[in-house]
Order: C-alpha cells, then sequence, then structure tokens
C-alpha cells in the first residue's frame, strides 16, 4: 500500500501536496531517486504528488489512486536497483504501462463507488467512460483509446499519444540496460 | 535516439615530465607512458539518476605496454537529496563508493601504452553532475587529460512527470 506524506524526508520518500498542478489538470506526479537515507544498501523512488485542489468524494479518490499507482511503479523499481548496478528493467516501466495500470485503478475505484467518469476524447463516441458497468475488457479497449489518441496528451511531443507499439520513455530513461 | 557527443580529448601522447613523487607525495612517475589506446569512460547511470558524484583515485601499474595491476587508493563521494534535506554520512559514502570505483576500475583496465619498463603511478576520476537538467539522457562531456586525469561531466536528470499535460480528473457520467 502507498503511504503518502507531506514531505520527502519522510521515511517513504514520498510526498503528497495540493496545489497547482501545472499542465496536468487534476493531479501529477514527479519520480525522483536518492540513495535510500534509512539504508545505504537501497535506493528509494521520491515521489512527489500534486493534487489540485477542489477535487472531492469520487473525483478525489479517483485522481489519488491514480497518482498513488504511479508512486507503487516508481517504488517498485526502485527496490530493484542495487549497488553492482544491476536492477530489473522490465519494472522501469513506460509511459503506457504506467498510465494503463494507473486507469485500472481509477476504473477499479470508480466501480467499488458505483459511480462513472469520462476522461479526454475518444474520438465519435465522446469521452471516455470508465467506472460502474464498465467491463474490464472494455475497460482496457477504452483506456488504451484514451492514451492513445494525441488530443489527451499522455505522451511527450512529438506523437502525444501512447500506445504498446509506442510505449514512450520509461519512467527512470536512464535505467534501462544494467550495467 | 537522439545523441550528442561533446568529448574533448587532450591526449597527451607524449611522455610528460611529471613533478617528482618526492615533490608531490604521490605516487607519480617520472614520465608516464604513452598511451596508445582507451574506452571512452561514462558516466554510471544508476549514479547520474541517484545524483551520486565524486572523485576516484586509482593507483595503475603498467608494464610492456598492458595495465598489469590497478586498484582503488581513494574515494571521494558526494551524494545529493533531490530535495536537499538529507545529509548523507561516512557510512551511506562508502557503501556507495563502488558505484563509481568499479567503472573507474573497468575503464582503466581498457588503456594500452606503448610497450616500455614498469611504471606506477595514479589515474584520478572526476565525475561531476553539472548545468542545466535535462528530461531526455544525453552523452556526458567527456574530458580526457590522460593517462592522470579523467573527468566526466553529466547533466542532472529532469524527474520524470507522470500525467503532465494530460487531464486525470474526469467529469462525472449521469447516464
Amino acid at each position: 500500500m502507498v503511504k503518502v506524506n507531506d514531505s520527502v524526508t519522510s521515511e517513504d520518500g514520498v510526498a503528497l501536496k495540493f496545489g497547482d498542478p501545472g499542465n496536468g489538470k487534476g493531479g501529477v506526479t514527479n519520480s525522483d531517486l536518492r540513495v535510500d537515507p534509512n539504508d545505504p544498501n537501497k535506493f528509494q523512488a521520491v515521489e512527489t504528488v500534486t493534487i489540485r485542489p477542489g477535487l472531492s468524494g469520487s473525483a478525489l479518490d479517483a485522481v489519488a489512486g491514480h497518482e498513488g499507482s504511479h508512486v507503487a511503479d516508481a517504488q517498485d523499481f526502485a527496490a530493484t536497483i542495487n549497488m553492482q548496478g544491476g536492477f530489473d528493467a522490465s519494472k522501469n516501466l513506460s509511459t503506457y504501462q504506467t498510465e494503463f495500470r494507473a486507469y485500472m485503478v481509477t476504473q477499479s475505484i470508480l466501480s467499488s463507488e458505483n459511480t462513472k467518469f469520462g476522461y479526454g476524447d475518444c474520438g465519435v463516441s465522446g469521452p471516455c467512460i470508465l467506472g460502474a458497468g464498465i467491463m474490464p475488457a472494455q475497460a482496457a479497449q477504452t483506456i488504451n483509446q484514451l492514451l492513445a489518441n494525441p488530443a489527451n496528451r499522455y505522451g511527450a511531443a512529438p506523437n502525444y499519444g501512447v500506445t504498446p507499439a509506442n510505449p514512450g520513455p520509461a519512467l527512470y530513461p536512464e535505467l534501462t540496460t544494467p550495467q | 535516439m537522439s545523441t550528442r557527443i561533446a568529448l574533448v580529448l587532450l591526449l597527451l601522447t607524449a611522455p610528460v615530465l611529471a613533478q617528482s613523487a618526492a615533490d608531490k607525495g604521490t605516487t607519480e612517475p617520472d614520465h608516464y607512458p604513452e598511451l596508445t589506446q582507451a574506452e571512452v569512460p561514462l558516466y554510471p547511470p544508476i549514479a547520474l539518476t541517484a545524483h551520486i558524484s565524486g572523485t576516484v583515485e586509482v593507483q595503475v601499474t603498467v608494464e610492456n605496454g598492458s595495465v598489469v595491476d590497478a586498484h582503488v587508493r581513494s574515494v571521494d563521494i558526494h551524494i545529493a537529496d533531490p530535495e536537499n534535506r538529507t545529509v548523507y554520512g561516512a557510512q551511506a559514502k562508502a557503501r556507495v563508493g563502488p558505484m563509481l570505483s568499479k567503472p573507474s576500475l573497468a575503464n582503466v583496465k581498457t588503456w594500452r601504452f606503448k610497450p616500455e619498463g614498469r611504471t606506477t603511478f595514479v589515474a584520478k576520476y572526476v565525475y561531476r553532475i553539472e548545468g542545466e537538467q535535462t528530461s531526455v539522457p544525453e552523452n556526458p562531456k567527456v574530458e580526457l587529460d590522460l593517462p592522470s586525469l579523467v573527468t566526466v561531466t553529466a547533466k542532472p536528470l529532469k524527474p520524470t512527470c507522470s500525467d503532465c499535460g494530460a487531464d486525470i480528473s474526469g467529469k462525472p457520467v449521469t447516464h
């Protein structure tokens, strides 16, 4: 389970702030890395989650769960890095992979709260609908459409969209090949 | 991936007169052997990502053109916390030292010299993180004043941002 704290000096390296998430309209997560202050034999993900003030209820739950999924992904990878220069590159997820997982968390939260939300643009069908009554396979398809549409800006320039074939950079782009 | 190599080679290919060992109190030869081949050192990626910089001194013995012995003489590590709030102690620095010393040793073992007698000297590897943050990995600037000094300078990495530019807040759907 992801714990959140108000300072990155906390033991798990996670900070949660309510404030302007900048270009991210609901929330953003910044991922960095440091030597674990509590155990210099390990590395620790340094995660700063910023959530827009004013969200409440299911909207807040969904955003917190979504960003929490990104935090967990970064922590899972950081835990594989060792002092010999090794790490599990398969856990250094691409933008597509971490967004897909985060939206599956969003889907799960909305379903459990018996509500539905629309996200971004899924083309002629309008916003991408997730939540109650959406079957897992359908949710996966919707999430893929959401992430692939350049208008929704899940990737970086010049393509903006991310897909399994064009997954975008890894969470830690420098760490793709173990030393 | 776009790459930009800023490689400054200051290969002192002629034997260089050095101060005597007595003058400097270090293991330095009367002259350095002439280097003929060396791999380009890079910034160890984990060290760069985790904000680890520092200096490694490697004592190198060369005989008949080959490195016959190399060992770490000293390591001076600096570990930065992304938020500049954690001060790392000697134990952490000692534990992290191999992140820079191992690649330094590996690099020095790629060196080849013009065959001559046995010579021992110290090669210093300096790893710096300087400049503007970059979100895309770039090749470091490598300065070689061989065989005594290697300086590898990399730009700091910008933290990865998830959901920057996207709207993950959504809107309730009533139907």
